[in-house]
């Protein structure tokens, strides 16, 4: 049970494509800085399998900042939340 | 480098060159003591330049050169007042500089 | 003597890096100076003219709030790649300014008219 943390734009970095080929059901994804841009990606082969995805997560701040909204299928997180995650999941991985 | 003003049993934090850190502090009665630290009396143009040019900061998030003040002012008031020499007569050290200092905002950027 | 011609190029989003800032601050600068500049938007750069953005959450400045005052310094060569945009499920009406959208062979055709091309 791992969770992921993206933290670069998959329209300009191949991390997100990386990690999706490396997932398991029981993982999570959390979208944070320029990885949010992820949300506008839907003219992309990499969306479907990315929001197919259970445990998908973007961080409220960068969403905001960056003036990008979520799909339902997206759970949106503060950091007091972000920390929760990283202690339910045995293993982080910060791409 | 810090340095600050004593003003009304306040503390206002400046920079070295006296452009308000804050620009929350500002307030009339404080503009009127930098206009004075200046040497500027300050008269209803003064403060129309003065209220412009926070105006345009609220607007823009950025402190206005000297040519887009120019550019904006002449825009809202005419080239009357959007002109250099105009300006220049009300601040005359330099009206993007004194106007932006007086209005309590940072120093336009890279200005000269 | 004619003064030479500015591109700056966006090639990245805003609030992750800086670079973006650093465009427009160069872009102020230049217009200030009378150059003639042109701003081009490639790539994550159109990130950078998305309206509603809230910097303030991750305690960035808001400069996209600036692009509306490049008419006071002269700016008027706003360009924005449309592959760039549609890749990025985006149109003309997601942008805070109005600009000019060119297809790549368009673009790179408006760039060519530069003598000088910078990148961030």
């Amino acid at each position: 049970m791992i969770l992921h943390l993206l933290r670069a734009s998959p329209f300009s970095d191949q991390s997100l494509c990386q990690c999706l080929g490396r997932v398991t059901e029981q993982d999570g994804i959390v979208l944070m800085q320029d990885a949010v841009y992820a949300l506008r990606g839907q003219e992309q082969a990499w969306y479907n399998p990315m929001t197919s995805v259970s445990s998908l997560y973007a961080l409220k701040e960068d969403i905001e900042a960056r003036g990008i909204s979520a799909p339902e299928q997206v759970h949106v997180i503060g950091y007091p939340e972000l920390v929760t995650l990283t202690l339910k999941f045995d293993n982080v991985i910060s791409w | 480098m810090e340095q600050s003003i004593e003003f009304n049993g306040r503390t206002i934090l400046v920079d070295k060159a006296g452009y308000l850190l804050n620009n929350q502090d500002w307030d009339e009665a404080l503009a009127l003591h930098l206009a004075q630290r200046e040497g500027i009396e300050m008269t209803d143009a003064h403060w129309e330049v003065v209220r412009f040019v926070r105006a345009f900061y609220q607007e823009f998030n950025t402190s206005p050169a000297i040519r887009a003040l120019v550019k904006a002012m002449e825009k809202t008031y005419g080239p009357e007042k959007g002109n250099s020499r105009y300006l220049q007569r009300l601040f005359p050290e330099g009206p993007a500089k004194q106007a932006t200092k007086l209005a309590g905002l940072p120093k336009p950027a890279k200005c000269l | 003597m004619t003064s030479k011609r500015i591109a700056i190029i966006n090639r990245t989003a805003p609030h992750g890096h800086s670079q973006g800032q650093e465009a427009l601050d160069m872009t102020l600068v230049a217009g200030s100076f009378g150059q003639d500049v042109g701003l081009f938007f490639l790539d994550d750069g159109v990130f950078q003219l998305l309206t509603g953005q809230k910097p303030d959450a991750v305690l960035r400045k808001n400069y996209s709030k600036t692009f509306a005052a490049l008419e006071f310094y002269d700016i008027d060569t706003l360009v924005v790649c449309q592959q760039s945009l549609q890749a990025r499920g985006l149109t003309q009406a997601d942008l805070c300014i109005p600009v000019q959208v060119l297809a790549p062979d368009a673009l790179r055709e408006a760039l060519a008219s530069f003598n000088h091309i910078v990148s961030f």
